[in-house]
């Protein structure tokens, strides 16, 4: 049936197209970019785009468009990073409690709506201003929040499966709570973790970056497109191209999860709709 | 070979868990090696829950189910694990019963492999004859659930509980949810499989018909209690208890325009401060004594 579908949502196909060149040229950066997004040429500061520097020079004269594709690299990986290891806290916890239910279920529920009620960008700041701004922190301050959303709706499509005919019955014929749960109860909740973790992407990708503007993650020179915003920002009017790219480059690796999560959500399942609510 | 002793199941539900269901109440009876009991009762009348109490799947509140003599909520791990080989149960609804995303193969062969019992050619072989004695064939193992009818999913579900040579099985409404064609089918092969297997059987029904059918032993239940057991030609002959009588009137007489008592919409009466016999609003043998107790089944 999904078959039939999918050719005819053309904004999961544009999303997909979209990914696929973000991920390409992160794999192919040292390939893609004319030049070391690193090299200083003073004598060439903040050249306008067109010429040898496609899409101009930055303050110290780096190739823009250089640092750009470097940064995909940066803030895809980053991205993956934090949410994998969201999504497997995440679906750890909440599959343990709503399988299992009693007293842990409900401890770790009440940690989770703790914890939900903080603005994801407040907590990670409170975080990194306490442990100070480094790579491993900003994963860390994402992660302390990430995981709590994955381990809610985890829980409550564990909670419905468990009731199912189909996992009492086997159940009935000898099948451990282990064997259930890796065989039948996770395996059937992917596609919603699926969706979940692609909207998630988005949502890192802009987390990552505001943080680096803030100057609390990735810490200058990295080539990453919140911190070279973070440099950029005082061309804001003199030399808008400075800022207007790495801008652009966020708003469309956020763009391309969103189509791609959306997207998966109406062709995997229609149920998705009703529960992964972004 | 299978006893219930006293066998009750109470749901909490609501703020504080403060409402109480009796889903069964002091359900008890024995079935002995090859014989067929059938619960007998309207819809949520508790049937559902007894028989998941007997397959091991819900705790009972108080009471206990014995199986050769042992206690099965008492078993180890090692001994439950066993017990799900002897005994299998087969659901109201065959179209939820299987993973949706499995193909029917890798469901029937299922059972082995947790078991360890065979694998490969072995666990083929063994599925194509049960799959034959069912009358499907091998062109059923590719599908998905969703590909094949209600009678032939409950085809492919007995073939699975009997793969592991069960001695013990628990029919909840296996018939219910299929067309009346379909249905008389299903309960022949079954009745086949049965005397093939010397299989025991709690078979739980609402329709009279089916009882009729398939039962050596039957108890009626009603709200949760049982109203009334014994053989099923003295049931049917004899009934004792009114409920059982009106139900057997219903089934002799079919006059549209008589209260059928298994449609009665009398409330089911979970209100704790209830006192006395649960059927005494459609009784025509209501007594004083009917308000204060409720009675109890003797022997
Ligand atoms: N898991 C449950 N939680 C709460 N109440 C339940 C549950 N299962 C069954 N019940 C209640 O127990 C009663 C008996 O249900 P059931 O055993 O399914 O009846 P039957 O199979 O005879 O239709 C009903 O009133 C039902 O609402
Ligand atoms: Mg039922």
């Amino acid at each position: 049936m999904s078959k039939k579908i999918f050719p005819k949502n053309r904004l999961l196909i544009f999303g997909l197209f979209l990914l696929t060149l973000l991920i390409m040229v992160s794999l192919l950066a040292s390939y893609v970019a004319p030049f070391d997004p690193n090299y200083v040429e003073v004598e060439n500061r903040l050249n306008r785009p067109g010429g040898k520097n496609i899409l101009g020079t930055d303050g110290y004269g780096r190739d823009i468009f250089s640092r750009i594709v470097f940064g995909a690299r940066f803030s895809l990986s980053l991205a993956v990073l934090v949410v994998l290891i969201n999504l497997c806290i995440g679906v750890f916890i909440g599959t343990a409690s709503g399988f299992f239910g009693g007293a842990v279920d409900e401890l770790t529920m009440r940690l989770v709506d703790i914890l939900l009620a903080f603005p994801n960008i407040i907590f990670a700041l409170l975080v990194i201003g306490i442990l100070g701004p480094s790579i491993p922190n900003l994963v860390f301050a994402l992660v302390a929040l990430g995981w709590t959303n994955y381990a809610r709706i985890t829980r409550g499509l564990v909670l419905s499966l468990k009731e199912q005919d189909f996992i009492i019955s086997i159940k009935a014929i000898g099948g451990g709570d282990f064997y259930i749960i890796t065989r039948h109860v996770i395996p059937s909740i992917i596609p919603f973790l699926v969706v979940l973790a692609t909207l998630n992407m988005g949502h890192m990708i802009m987390s990552i970056a505001a943080l680096s503007f803030l100057g609390l993650g990735v810490q200058i020179p990295t080539p990453e497109w919140g911190s070279m915003l973070s440099e950029g920002k005082q061309f804001i009017f003199t030399h808008p191209h400075v800022i207007i790219s790495p801008g652009l480059a966020i708003i469309i690796a956020v763009f391309a999860f969103n189509l791609l999560g959306d997207g998966l959500r109406d062709v995997l399942d229609p149920r998705t709709k009703e529960i992964i609510k972004t | 070979m299978l006893e219930a002793v006293n066998l009750s199941k109470s749901f909490y539900y609501g703020l504080f868990q403060r409402n109480k269901n009796d889903a069964v109440k002091n359900v008890s009876f024995k079935i002995k090696k090859g014989e067929t009991l059938c619960l007998l009762g309207e819809s949520g009348c508790g049937k559902t829950t007894a028989g998941m109490m007997i397959a091991g799947l819900i705790k009972p509140t108080s009471g206990m189910v014995l199986y050769r003599k042992e206690n099965i909520f008492k078993y180890r791990p090692k001994e439950l694990k066993k017990f799900r080989t002897r005994l299998q149960i087969i659901f109201q609804d065959p179209d939820t019963v299987l993973n949706p995303r499995w193909i029917i193969e890798k469901s029937l062969s299922e059972p082995l492999r947790i078991h360890g019992l065979a694998n490969g050619k072995e666990s083929r072989d063994r599925i194509m004859e049960l799959i034959e004695t069912v009358g499907l064939s091998h062109e059923h193992l590719n599908r998905y659930p969703f590909e094949l009818s209600g009678g032939q999913l409950q085809r492919i579900i007995l073939a699975r509980a009997l793969l592991l040579k069960p001695d013990f099985i628990v029919a909840d409404e296996p018939t219910s949810s299929l067309d009346v064609s379909v249905q008389a089918q299903i309960l022949t092969i079954f009745k086949e499989l049965q005397k093939k297997f010397q299989l025991s059987c709690l078979f739980i029904t609402h329709d009279l018909h089916v009882a009729r059918c398939i039962a050596d032993r039957i108890a009626v239940m009603y709200k949760g209690t049982m109203l009334e057991e014994g053989n099923a030609e003295d049931i049917f002959s004899n009934p004792v208890h009114p409920y059982t009588r009106g139900l057997l009137d219903s089934l002799i007489i079919p006059d549209p325009e008589a209260v059928h008592p298994l449609d009665s919409n009398i409330p089911i009466t979970s209100d704790r401060n209830y006192t006395g016999c649960k059927y005494k609003e459609l009784c025509d043998y209501r007594e004083q004594i009917c308000e204060e107790k409720e009675p109890v089944l003797k022997k």
